[in-house]
């Protein structure tokens, strides 16, 4: 056997070398992807399995989110939720809206069209407070239990 | 045709082909000692006299853990996993890109690896250097 060193093909060195040079970048890419999310997809398949809810006001239909928006959940607890000391004594969360965040309340809650139709209808504040906002939040899942609420209830038909 | 333009950094070869990219590398330096304490070693008088041990380094070794990746198939992860089992002598070569760096003779003493990226193996090994070399100016 010969103890001659074997003299590797350059132009195979060389293919190897950029072969490796891709496949690192591949490494490359490949950590950084595992280190982000990517919630397009996962947002298009949610939006696909819930089924926007539909509204019906003055013969024209609505689509409104079928659950509550992040952002009205934040405004929510930020802005409308209340602890107020019962008449037992014990302290109890309230719903209530600022006046000043009213207009701001109605956009986030029913979208700017089915607001818009609202506003401009001439439909009364206790329908809009009593009906309206309490069977929207319920169906998103958001228990309202004000006083008034509890005491006058109406019937919505559907 | 001209040289493929290398990019500095550390490359395992075998057979003088590159089979890997290393991308991470510690070399550990450890030396045997003995005890080499004679009767005079002693400090302090009777009945307090105690023994100062001396030692001589009798062999030092150098080991290297690694990280980097390779080739699917026989251009690279099946030259390392075969070089891994049967004891084949690995080179290992750290080039700046001058082309001046350290070359290390070896072979690997455990390899482990990951196929979890399309055409690319990940490998952790470890590798006894048996010699070091400068290369390059």
């Amino acid at each position: 056997m010969s103890d001659k060193k074997v003299v590797p093909d350059q132009q195979e060195v060389d293919r190897r070398l950029r072969l490796l040079d891709e496949a690192e970048e591949r490494a490359r890419e490949y950590q950084t992807m595992e280190l982000s999310s990517d919630y397009d997809e996962a947002i298009k398949e949610h939006r696909k399995r819930k089924q926007p809810l539909i509204v019906k006001f003055q013969g024209k239909r609505y689509e409104m989110p079928s659950s509550i928006p992040f952002s009205l959940s934040v405004f929510i607890m930020r802005e409308c939720i209340q602890k107020v000391k019962g008449s037992d004594g014990k302290m109890k969360e309230i719903f209530v809206f600022p006046d000043d965040k009213v207009l701001e309340f109605m956009e986030r809650v029913f979208g700017k069209q089915f607001a818009q139709a609202v506003m401009s209808s001439d439909i009364g504040t206790d329908f809009v407070a009593e009906v309206i906002i309490p069977d929207i939040l319920g169906k998103w899942g958001l228990m309202v239990n004000n006083n008034q609420s509890e005491e006058k209830k109406t019937a919505i038909p559907g | 045709m001209a040289d493929y333009k290398r990019s500095a950094g550390t490359l395992i070869y075998i057979d003088g082909l590159p089979v890997g990219k290393v991308n991470s590398f510690t070399r550990t330096r450890e030396v045997s000692e003995e005890d080499v304490t004679g009767f005079e070693d002693v400090q302090g008088t009777a009945p307090e006299q105690i023994n100062v041990l001396q030692f001589i380094a009798v062999a030092v070794g150098e080991t290297a853990a690694l990280g980097g990746i390779s080739l699917e198939g026989d251009d690279g992860q099946d030259a390392l996993s075969d070089a891994a089992d049967s004891g084949q002598i690995v080179v290992i070569k750290q080039e700046t890109q001058a082309g001046s760096g350290f070359e290390l003779t070896g072979f690997l003493t455990n390899f482990e690896e990951t196929g979890e990226i399309p055409g690319t193996y990940t490998w952790t090994a470890n590798f006894r250097v048996n010699s070091k070399s400068k290369i390059g100016s």
